[in-house]
């Protein structure tokens, strides 16, 4: 009778999803559904409602959106880049390991994939075609090199993985810099040996007064990722802090020091900032309804002995994790799979002895990867436009840079010390 | 002339909303800025500013929801109309339906909740001793203007001033 209920549900769930019902109204209704099956007052999701959103953690969310949103309103994004090319853009393939090193950069400052293909992709897309890189290559390297904006921290998708694990933000915050690395490591490499084979001009090396002009110039968008980490690894600020003090920095460096947004901007700013965090925030508390179902029926334990029953190598279950994570990556936006999966795959973590840090920046990198992934993947969708190609155009350039990702994911799934090293280093 | 009065209830209602919202996010950054500045450089630090904080970030976190309506900004899986076109305008119906049943029952529990916390004297909050009830208002309040909000998106789908257009990819560009 109960297996029945949970069909139930779950078909509610799926079907509201693939009908394009907001996904936080699907989760909400799963839930609601399936406490009121259960017999429970249907009074206590406004309770659940109520208390998800009534925590100083998700300060946090609204805070990096905010940040993003004052560096892409103001200059900073054509600092950051400017920079890159000033560091990299003598080398073979340039400006186009440029692009992929800004994509770093500003992956610490801001947490989301497809805001790094908005912001960086937007303006270097243009950029390589004028400069004669290939048009397949560029558009390619700036859909699928935005996953960095995830990895790298802050990610708002381990954030809010941290907030359902219990897991310390800042250790989680530690396992995206070498995978970043990698990441900005192999891509450009292969951007260079791309570039090098087709013959592609190389710049001469910029002068030290040239690259101390830069530098100068964009000190004050430099210093932003240093004042996030160093503050947090210092023990100056915690997570939540640093995002209060980053955002009042950047208002700081663009409107009296850059100069490039005035007073009357800052309205617009925050209030696009609210409405975004809004529409994140919201899916958090439709996931604690459907939680309070799960947890009531107990599926994560259910599913986790049935998955036991059945799989007993870690290796295994990752593996089909990966596959698994993929598949949704490419249907689901990344809060929302992270807000709905986590709670499922925890229980399974301890049973199989994997650390849920590493596990956590397999799961971002992994969905990461999935918003890229043809045929659904909505930064495919988002490059096209940018670029003015169709759909099959943008998945067929992102293909060879998609292999290298999932490489580069197997490689930090079996070797979990490439994940582990930095925060075993510091917390210990 | 209806067009016009429309027109105008809906410029005004967003502009309450937009101060709404962003004199709350304001409050909260300069009240976490101010309690992190006293902490880190004076022995003093304001005991109250966890509570306004989270409730500033409550209250926006549910009107903005209201506003995300409005902007057609929810975040939704929008596979399907990809691959079928024609499905489109049914399912852009389908989702407003989706938004006006939630918006019902957010009017319906979240009113109960809120006249539950009026009438118990305790309700309060840790700190500032804020009555709750204020804060359960929010749900209801968020239930009205999802409604009116998501009137006024089904009367520009049906009168073709928006081809129920969908900005998924666009709005998720922010997340």
């Amino acid at each position: 009778m109960m297996d029945s209920q949970v069909i139930i549900v779950l078909a509610l769930l799926l079907g509201s999803l693939a009908t394009t019902v907001p996904v936080f109204i699907a989760l909400f209704f799963a839930g609601l559904a399936g406490l009121m099956l259960a017999g429970i007052d249907p009074q206590i999701v406004i309770e659940v409602l109520y208390r998800s959103m009534d925590k100083f953690a998700l300060i946090v969310v609204l805070f990096f959106v905010l940040c993003g949103n004052i560096m892409t309103s103001g200059s900073i994004v054509q600092k950051l880049i400017k920079t890159a090319d000033a560091m990299v853009g003598f080398l073979p393939g340039g400006l186009a390991v440029a692009g992929v090193l800004a994509c770093g950069f500003f992956g610490a400052i801001s947490g989301s994939t497809v805001a790094t293909v908005v912001a960086i992709g937007g303006f270097m897309i243009p950029a390589l075609v004028r400069h004669g890189y290939d048009p397949s290559f560029s558009v390619g390297l700036m859909t699928t090199a935005p996953v960095l904006g995830v990895v790298i921290p802050p990610s708002i998708s381990m954030i809010l993985y941290a907030m359902i694990s219990n897991d310390s933000l800042e250790a989680l915050f530690l396992t995206g810099f070498i995978p970043g690395l990698l990441i900005i490591v192999a891509m450009s490499v292969y951007a260079g040996l791309f570039c090098r084979r087709r013959g592609q001009q190389t710049r001469p090396r910029p002068t030290v007064k040239e690259l101390l002009a830069v530098f100068r110039e964009s000190i004050w968008a430099l210093l932003l990722p240093l004042l996030i980490f160093g503050g947090i690894y210092s023990g100056i600020f915690t997570a939540n802090e640093a995002a209060v003090v980053a955002c009042f920095y950047a208002f700081i460096v663009e409107i009296f020091i850059h100069k490039d947004m005035r007073l009357r901007d800052v309205k617009k700013v925050v209030v696009s900032s609210a409405v975004t965090s809004a529409t994140l925030l919201v899916i958090v508390s439709g996931a604690s309804v459907f939680g309070e179902y799960l947890t009531f029926e107990q599926i994560p334990d259910r599913i986790a002995q049935a998955v036991m029953a059945n799989v007993q190598s870690p290796w295994v279950f990752l593996m089909a994790v990966n596959v698994l994570l993929l598949v949704v990556g490419m249907f689901m936006d990344i809060i929302s799979a992270t807000l709905i999966l986590t709670p499922i795959f925890l229980p399974l973590l301890s049973r199989f002895g994997i650390d849920s840090l590493h596990f956590g920046l397999l799961m971002t990198l992994n969905l990461g990867i999935g918003y890229c992934t043809p045929p659904l993947g909505v930064s495919l969708y988002i490059s096209g436009a940018v670029a003015d190609r169709n759909l099959l155009y943008v998945s067929r350039s992102v293909l060879p840079f998609l292999f290298i990702q999932i490489a580069l994911l197997l490689l930090l799934t079996y070797v979990p010390e490439l994940v582990m090293w930095l925060p075993r280093l510091v917390y210990g | 002339m209806n067009r016009k009065i429309l027109e105008k209830f809906d410029r005004l209602l967003g502009g309450v909303e937009d101060w709404a919202l962003f004199l709350s996010v304001i409050l909260a950054l300069l009240v976490a800025l101010t309690n992190v500045a006293l902490r880190k450089l004076t022995p003093v630090s304001l005991y109250w500013s966890d509570e306004v904080v989270r409730k500033a970030i409550f209250f926006s976190a549910f009107i903005g929801c209201s506003a995300a309506v409005r902007r057609r900004a929810l975040i939704r899986i929008d596979a399907m109309p990809q691959m079928l076109p024609v499905l489109k305008k049914p399912l852009t119906l389908l989702n407003h339906l989706a938004v006006l049943v939630f918006a019902g029952i957010m009017i319906r529990l979240g009113w109960k909740f809120t006249l539950v916390a009026f009438r118990d004297p305790f309700a309060r909050t840790s700190t500032l001793q804020i009555p709750e009830w204020w804060f359960y208002a929010v749900l209801p309040t968020m239930g009205a203007l999802l409604v009116v909000h998501t009137l006024l998106v089904m009367i520009e789908d049906w009168t073709g001033r928006r081809d129920g257009a969908d900005d998924t990819a666009a709005d998720q560009g922010q997340a």
